[in-house]
């Protein structure tokens, strides 16, 4: 499941699989919430847009089209639209329909942070399993090398040499985002 | 240590998670290697990235409330519609007759999916088509993730051939959960290939907005 393409792991949802959807809430829940603090700046609130949001994944996961954009493009404007929603409901009054309702909190995290998390998991959702899996474990799990190894089963060595070669490869995919070398398959 | 062995040092380092000893023999090589000190430019830049967006992260309890609403092994709303067709059809069957029964339980009655543009991303629904009498067609609309109105807006329903539109009837629909529409149009409304759903406001144009949100091609139109 972790080697699939985004677009594959949402035709997987559209089927029915909700493995599919737990992969697809790995790789994205970060730069939604985020997205939700940013904008929203209320945790609960930004709580409540992700659920919305992947909510959404699974409702509209047949309707999705890869030809017409990619999943993080797709996933990033229900977030918006959903936000708009959220918004709106927190205001005693209702507004005119429009992403001006949506400013960015002073205090949150720079825009740009938030914005660049949607580019980084999409870079990450598209280099080889073998790299997402020692960023993700040090990144998000915040293990060290030694626990790495541990937990796969992977010489102390390799685990240090993959770490710089999955950083790298990263790098690259950020940097060259529609090349297809930096999966490297 | 050889050059390559420095190299892959880097990672590590830039986490914080070389022994003291291992990162002072690589900053010593960094002083003097200007190749490696680029490498570490760009591994540094990487990290930075990953740091930054992992900093926000979601409580790790939501994932399981997520997947527990989302999960595909809930009700799922596509298939709602067609699960109350044969109850329908069941309950219409017994108080009017045969002709209705078959009319929404034989299989030219098939639900067309609808699919949403740029402006409702994430919505999705369903229309079936079904006869009521002569002269009428039954329409039934399902659902889900629509953008939430403001008071003065509503959707509308249209079948659409060519550059031409007639108006299938008007409804407002839920921000969350599945909006479930039954209306009744002219049979007319048969020969048009294609279906619309716009956002609407109430300002006495009676012309569509332009603003879609579904769309589908109707079957054997």
């Amino acid at each position: 499941m972790r080697d699939l393409r985004d677009e594959e792991l949402v035709r997987r949802v559209a089927d029915g699989d909700d493995q599919a959807l737990s992969e697809l809430y790995d790789r994205y829940s970060r730069p939604v919430y985020a997205t939700g603090i940013r904008l929203l700046a209320d945790a609960a609130l930004a709580e409540d847009l992700v659920q919305e949001a992947f909510t959404n994944v699974w409702r509209g996961a047949g309707t999705f089209d890869s030809e017409r954009a990619s999943f993080s493009t797709w996933l990033y404007r229900i977030t918006r639209n959903r936000a708009i929603d959220l918004e709106r409901k927190r205001r005693v009054r209702p507004s005119p329909t429009s992403t001006d309702l949506l400013t960015d909190v002073p205090g949150s995290p720079e825009p740009e942070a938030s914005v660049n998390g949607w580019d980084v998991a999409q870079a990450l959702s598209r280099i080889p399993e073998r790299h997402r899996e020692v960023l993700t474990l040090a990144y998000f799990e915040d293990l060290s090398q030694k626990e790495i190894s541990r937990r796969t089963g992977l010489p102390l060595g390799t685990v240090k040499s993959r770490t710089t070669a999955a950083l790298k490869r990263l790098g690259r995919a950020l940097t060259n985002p529609c090349s297809s070398e930096v999966r490297g398959d | 240590m050889t050059e390559h062995q420095y190299q892959e040092l880097l990672g590590p380092y830039v986490l914080g998670k070389l022994s003291a000893q291992e990162a002072r023999e690589l900053e010593i090589h960094l002083e003097e290697c200007s190749e490696c000190q680029r490498e570490l430019d760009d591994v540094r830049w990487a990290h930075e990235q990953l740091r930054e967006m992992a900093a926000v992260s979601p409580p790790p309890e939501l994932k399981a409330r997520v997947l527990s609403q989302g999960s595909p092994h809930a009700s799922r709303p596509r298939s709602r519609l067609k699960s109350l067709i044969p109850a329908a059809a069941l309950v219409l069957a017994t108080f009017l007759g045969g002709a209705l029964f078959l009319a929404l339980s034989g299989g030219s009655e098939e639900a067309t999916p609808l699919a949403s543009t740029d402006l409702a991303p994430g919505a999705a629904g369903e229309i079936l088509l079904g006869d009521a009498g002569e002269e009428n067609v039954r329409v039934e609309l399902e659902m889900w993730g629509m953008p939430e109105l403001e008071e003065e807006e509503y959707y509308e329903l249209w079948f659409v051939e060519g550059d031409e539109r007639m108006s299938g009837g008007t409804f407002r629909a839920k921000p969350e959960g599945q909006t479930i529409v039954n209306l009744t149009a002219p049979a007319s409304i048969r020969s048009y290939p294609e279906v619309g759903i716009t956002r609407e406001s109430d300002d006495g144009d009676p012309l569509p907005s332009g603003d879609k949100v579904l769309g589908g091609n109707l079957p054997g139109s």
